[in-house]
């Protein structure tokens, strides 16, 4: 298969196309000269090569202009120079990753082997972008089906919620027919009716806001998420006999998609709810925190099982889960992921002790424009271990100033 | 007095207190005297009278396991109870339960026909096309053969 190579000839020189191109195997290589970088972005955008020869090299800031252009439009191909000495000693004091060789004019002997193997080099790069761009994709199709196995999760816990008014309904329609004539039992019953028809409604407009995708960040409040993520888990936190405790210091202003600000907050209840299937207590919080990188926490604790330390330190690791077949081990993986991208941190306490166990996230956004809480803040109470799953570049702050 | 002693007495266990409310006043409407409690097993225990006809437990609403876990304490405390389990047939697959019967959540005149057969036929229905219907479903008539 004949191998095509741009041929970017710089001004300085006359025509070299013509004298390189009989340097080349023409049944291996074909040189396709252009004669400047915006024509060669072009065909490497359309992956008509995948290596670059550059010749006619005069001042090598020239040269690296280009190698500055092609990076800046994320085009990574193995470069091969042709250049004299001088110029080809300030190149390799560059070391740019891109500059796969750098030959002499005495040097063209060599230039069929240079480029076959930069041709292997470049196949190399290709692999890897295409990986590393299926990956991405692959991150981002799993966050996205998270959402819906939350969904299916929640459809038992929807369907006893609607069920149950509708039922109720059925009842009160029922008791009309028998009662046709007692206008005031009558009045009674519709009035019911009405009442778990609004009950419906407001487990469905629950449910749709929990699905719909919106495209922008906007202005989202943390309590109102909670609420709605509460509502839906109803009949499982009243099945499981949990108890909620809401403490909100403030209703909590985030950056966020509001879908996906819910869908943090669902894999963290449904996990607490899940964690206690004996009953307990769910207890969320909302308040301001006492400094610009942690302006609002929330905490989000059960007094269920607890985690033992083997599964505490890898928390939020992808397929990590200790439901057997019902989890699925993405629900922390997403949970984690969101709140790293709106820029909060995730940290997680558990204790598996008789009597005092429990799990406890906390989640810590930052505020810019931030003003310290003037309530004073208790000290928290410090149980079990601890492990920080906050990204590493907070990490690293954080290690730097304990330094 | 008579009258009162005459009606089946009913407990009807249920989490949801706006669905309790409408099964008490369907039940009442059809002549039962009735009870209510929430899932929780004191309240339940504190409810059991020897009078009582029969329970009903909604398996549904206080999920399948704690329903069932009900039937059990209950069939404990007063063995000589009957208990009727309430299922949706979509949501809920039962077995080995320990209650007596189990009903399906198929709208008001299907459980009310089935709890009057429960309590005999005491209960003031007029549904006898429902009543029909279920006994053909549950007593299909035997074939000439």
């Amino acid at each position: 298969m004949l191998r095509k190579i741009i041929h970017l000839v710089l001004p300085n020189e006359g025509d070299s196309s013509s004298t390189l191109a009989e340097e080349v195997n023409p049944e291996v290589f074909s040189l396709h000269p252009v004669w400047d970088v915006a024509e060669c972005q072009r065909l490497l955008a359309k992956e008509e090569a995948g290596v670059m020869l550059i010749s006619g090299i005069g001042e090598t800031a020239t040269v690296l202009d280009v190698l500055e252009q092609l990076e800046q439009a994320g085009q990574r191909v193995p470069i091969i120079c042709i250049a004299d000495i001088q110029a080809r000693q300030r190149l390799l004091e560059e070391r740019r990753p891109e500059l796969w060789d750098v030959l002499l004019p005495s040097e063209l002997d060599r230039l069929t082997l240079s480029l076959e193997n930069a041709c292997v080099q470049s196949g190399l790069i290709q692999k890897q972008t295409k990986l590393a761009i299926e990956a991405m994709q692959a991150r981002a199709l799993l966050a996205d089906n998270q959402r819906s196995i939350t969904i299916g999760r929640m459809l038992g816990s929807i369907a006893h919620e609607i069920n149950n008014p509708l039922e109720a309904i059925a009842n009160l329609l029922f008791l009309t027919e028998r009662n046709i004539t007692e206008q005031e039992f009558i009045r009674k019953c519709v009035k019911m009716a009405e009442q778990e028809l609004t009950r419906v409604g407001e487990i469905t407009k629950q449910m749709l806001t929990f699905h719909r995708d919106s495209k922008e960040v906007t202005e989202s409040l943390v309590t109102e998420a909670v609420e709605s993520v509460l509502s839906l888990h109803g009949s499982r936190l009243r099945r499981y006999q949990v108890e909620v405790r809401r403490i909100y210091q403030t209703e909590g202003s985030v950056q966020a998609h509001p879908g996906e600000l819910r869908q943090m907050f669902s894999n963290l209840i449904s996990n607490a709810i899940d964690a206690m299937p004996n009953g307990g207590r769910l207890t969320i919080r909302v308040r301001r925190g006492s400094c610009r990188e942690r302006a609002l926490c929330i905490t989000v604790a059960d007094t269920g099982y607890g985690m033992p330390r083997s599964i505490r330190e890898r928390v939020g690791e992808l397929y990590l889960t200790t439901k057997g077949e019902s989890g699925t081990g993405i629900g922390l993986w997403v949970t984690r992921q969101l709140i790293e991208k709106y820029g909060g941190t995730l940290r997680v306490r558990s204790s598996t002790r008789s009597g005092r166990s429990g799990t406890h996230f906390r989640i810590c956004f930052a505020d810019p424009s931030f003003e310290p809480a003037s309530a004073s803040t208790q000290p928290e109470r410090h149980w079990g271990d601890t492990e920080d799953l906050r990204p590493s570049h907070s990490m690293h702050k954080d290690q730097m100033r304990r330094a | 007095m008579t009258a009162q002693l005459s009606k089946p007495q009913v407990l009807i266990v249920n989490d949801d207190q706006r669905l309790c409310e409408t099964r008490r006043m369907l039940l009442e409407d059809c002549g039962a005297m009735v009870t209510t409690a929430c899932g929780i097993v004191t309240d339940i225990e504190a409810k059991l009278t020897p009078s009582l006809d029969l329970i009903l437990i909604d398996a549904t609403n206080l999920g399948r396991r704690r329903g069932e876990e009900l039937c059990g304490v209950v069939k404990r405390a007063h063995p000589v109870a009957c208990v009727a389990l309430l299922v949706q047939p979509e949501v809920n697959t039962v077995e080995n339960t320990q209650a007596d019967h189990v009903i399906n959540r198929i709208g008001p005149r299907r459980i009310l026909v089935e709890i009057d057969e429960l309590l005999g036929g005491r209960l003031d229905l007029n549904l006898w096309e429902e009543h029909a219907k279920y006994a053909e479903e549950n007593h299909p008539p035997r074939s000439p053969e």
